[in-house]
């Protein structure tokens, strides 16, 4: 057993090696790391120089990586200043018939235009192709600016010239919300934009009755509001897009469960928005713009709850009237006679403010008496759905208006163009998961090398979709 | 009342406790590398190593009624599960050292009679028996200072089955162990201070290893006259299994001639087995074979200085 004495030794030369060991590690890190980094630098600048010329590279990617499993590694170049000048990804796709392709492919910084293409032949590299081939396609590639598709899956642009849009639209700067919540609390608007007739601006969002929960976009991109497919805010602009295309909001076919095939990367209930843009078309056709939507609103909340919408704290800073009207139903709606009295028609706040205006005169409005027994049943339907915001996730109840699909008024095939015009469809196809509307690139494929062409086009593409997550490029 | 020990009945300071107590602190540098160059997942990978490794031999020991707190906690457990740790590639799973720490425990260690009884060196043992069975999962050597604070390595092979190339390393980044390389028996300085503080507490037998680097220098640079002799010796951790495990008093051979000599075969098992076999089997399989030859080496170093002495005797008569 040792002693007291030699313990306490034993232990000070312990502390002393730790203490030497701690000093030589450190002191070798610092010696020898910068020499480290030049070789690996070297290394990296000489792997990347067919892709990309730059002076040095970091490995970047983050956690976003994990979602995309063909990529590799994520680098970002930097110039002699230490300007980032570009990325070049390392990637590798499993082609139709199991062979890997691993690809170096280098992106400007500034436009995420292609600066080369490489390809990396190691164990991974399995897939067949011939050098020619590769050199032209890499040729044909080089500058094109991602997303890529093929110039003959490009149909969506001769359509939209084709477009006809509605008549009788007054400019200015159009807005509808919806007068319920649905189950989350949201409130649905739509704010548009007319110039010279023709609709230049769309925007499709949501805000909560419970102030402190973000708006639905903001929500979405933050991952507290999900929804099956692409993220709400990326589909809302998607589908705003498509309605700057077609002019008019029959033409997204929405079928009898408020969804539509039609326009790429939608997969969410489109119902709110299709009813909220023809009610700011019906309040252009009336000259009936924002300013005295929001007039009208704050009249019909005046007169529903004897006090200014701004007195009773509903205003948000945006100055949206966020109130759900569920409790009164009479105000906003038409309602059959009776001791249980049912919900005819849900009228628009132009209707709303049209009404309050006879009732200040003494006069009532002579639409209700004219409804016809026929027709009363035909709104109610409508009203239902009007009123009952589907859930956006929910799968569609199977009654006989969805199987036969005659649930659209004007007695179009569900999902299908109101009249059946299918040239006024916006016929797309999805690319890589990406709309159309996306595309930067159109680009004349080979024949010969058509399949090698669509890998390695389907690879820049997957480096786009990165791109977008890992920069947070919104639409 | 009697109280019944086992021999050795000699006590002195230097008792079994101590010297693998000094053990422990030797390896304290390497373990300081290992953290500072390969983060958390180092640090819990040692701690994992020499807590199960006690574990298993505390187990086994009960379970074979061989148990005695005073006999057992002799400490050579920790030594043996750190030795196994630092000789691991940074992103080794938990389930292979594991594996490792069972084997070298249970049938290197307890069934040979437990501490002191051992034929063949645990850590060696179960590094070896790792490495032959996981080959593809010892690959996973990582570039230092990377991934720092990252664990997942721990859970599942992440690392793309790389054997580093260490031919373009200067001299100083060999020398500070700034290049991927296992957890902590890469860095030479390291072993080498851990050797001179053993040297210094009088527990490091110096034949064997000497015996080892020397003759490992002068094979290698003959059979490999192109190869870079610096970096073959600073980047493969020679130096730690020189100190760790050639030096190990249970395993190797007690008398000067008999460590010199397995020193020498050692070196020429490892440059025999190089070009044939992964560099941690080369390295290690030699150790594992002189560790089973050490008792008729001992025998024969003992029986040929008892003959020589006695020649001397009849001379002189």
């Amino acid at each position: 057993m040792m002693t007291r004495s030699q313990l306490r030794r034993f232990i000070a030369e312990c502390l002393v090696l730790v203490l030497v060991s701690l000093a030589l590690i450190f002191s070798g890190y610092m010696v020898s790391s910068s020499k480290s980094d030049i070789r690996l630098q070297l290394s990296l600048v000489e792997r990347f120089s067919p892709v990309l010329k730059a002076s040095s590279f970091t490995e970047t990617g983050g956690a976003v990586l994990s979602a995309y499993p063909e990529i590799n590694a994520v680098y970002l170049g930097y110039d002699e200043n230490g300007e980032p000048v570009g990325y070049v990804i390392d990637i590798t796709s499993v082609a139709d018939d199991g062979t890997s392709l691993h690809l170096l492919i280098g992106f400007d910084y500034e436009n995420a235009s292609i600066t080369g293409i490489t390809r990396v032949e190691d164990e991974d590299d399995t897939y067949a192709m011939n050098p020619n081939a590769f050199a032209s396609i890499t040729k044909k590639l080089t500058g094109a600016q991602v997303p890529i598709a093929f110039e003959s899956e490009d149909d969506v642009e001769d359509i939209a010239d084709e477009v006809t849009p509605v008549t009788g639209l007054k400019d200015g700067t159009y807005y509808a919300q919806t007068l319920t919540d649905d189950k989350n609390g949201y409130i649905d608007f739509v704010e548009m934009e007319i110039t010279g007739g023709v609709i230049t601006k769309v925007k499709w969002d949501a805000f909560n009755v419970d102030p402190t929960t973000e708006a639905r976009s903001k929500a979405s991109l933050s991952g507290a509001y999900e929804i099956p497919g692409l993220d709400w805010a990326t589909q809302s602009y998607n589908v705003c897009h498509a309605l700057l295309q077609a002019q008019d909001p029959d033409s997204l076919a929405m079928k009898s469960d408020g969804t539509t095939e039609i326009v790429d990367g939608v997969t969410c209930n489109i119902r709110a928005f299709v009813e909220l843009s023809k009610e700011c078309i019906e309040n252009s056709k009336a000259g009936f713009d924002k300013r005295e939507y929001m007039d009208a609103l704050d009249a019909l909340f005046t007169s529903c709850l004897g006090m200014s919408a701004e007195d009773a704290g509903v205003v948000n800073k945006d100055g949206f009237i966020v109130y759900s009207f569920e409790k009164y139903p009479s105000a906003y709606c038409i309602m059959s006679e009776g001791d249980d009295p049912e919900i005819l028609e849900v009228l628009s706040v132009l209707e709303i403010s049209e009404k309050m205006a006879l009732e200040d005169k003494g006069n009532e409005p002579e639409e209700t008496e004219e409804t016809s027994p026929g027709d009363e049943t035909e709104v109610a339907e409508e009203t239902t759905e009007t009123t009952e915001v589907p859930e956006e996730t929910e799968a569609p109840a199977e009654t006989e208006e969805t199987v036969t699909g005659n649930n659209n008024p004007n007695g179009a095939e569900d999902g299908m163009v109101t009249g059946g015009d299918i040239d006024k469809q916006i016929l797309t196809d999805s690319i890589d998961d990406l709309p159309l509307s996306e595309i930067e690139t159109y680009i004349v494929p080979d024949e010969q090398y058509y399949g090698d062409t669509r890998l390695i086009v389907h690879m820049c593409n997957v480096c786009y979709k990165f791109f977008k997550d890992y920069l947070n490029w919104l639409v | 009342m009697i109280k019944r020990t086992l021999a050795p009945f000699i006590h002195t300071e230097k008792n079994a406790p101590y010297i693998y107590l000094t053990i422990i602190a030797a390896l304290v540098p390497a373990c300081c590398y290992a953290v500072f160059y390969y983060g958390i997942r180092a640090a819990l990978m040692i701690l994992l190593c020499a807590v199960s490794f006690v574990i298993c031999d505390v187990i086994c020991s009960k379970a074979s009624s061989r148990y005695n707190s005073s006999e057992y906690f002799d400490l050579s457990s920790i030594v043996s599960g750190l030795v196994f740790a630092l000789l691991l590639p940074p992103d080794t799973p938990v389930y292979m050292a594991l594996a490792g720490v069972l084997f070298g425990s249970v049938i290197t260690k307890q069934i040979f009679g437990g501490a002191g009884s051992n034929i063949i060196n645990p850590a060696a043992g179960a590094r070896l028996f790792i490495e032959m069975v996981f080959p593809s999962g010892m690959c996973g050597y990582t570039e230092p200072r990377a991934n720092w604070f990252g664990i997942e390595s721990l859970i599942s092979s992440t690392a793309v089955p790389v054997i580093p190339d260490h031919s373009e390393l200067s001299v100083i980044e060999l020398l500070s162990g700034n290049f991927p390389g296992m957890l902590g028996a890469s860095c030479a300085v390291l072993a080498v201070l851990g050797a001179v503080f053993l040297l210094m507490r009088g527990n490091l037998r110096l034949y064997a290893p000497l015996s080892y680097i020397i003759s490992l220098s002068v094979l290698y640079y003959v059979m490999n006259p192109e190869s870079n002799l610096i970096t073959f010796m600073l980047s493969s951790g020679v130096f730690f299994i020189a100190v760790f495990m050639l030096g190990d008093m249970t395993t190797m051979p007690s008398r000067f001639a008999a460590g010199a000599f397995a020193g020498l075969v050692c070196a020429v098992l490892t440059v025999v087995l190089l070009p044939y076999v992964s560099l941690a089997t080369a390295l290690i399989a030699p150790v594992v074979s002189v560790n089973l030859m050490s008792f008729v080496m001992d025998f024969f170093s003992k029986t040929l200085t008892r003959r020589t002495k006695q020649s001397r005797e009849v001379d002189v008569l």
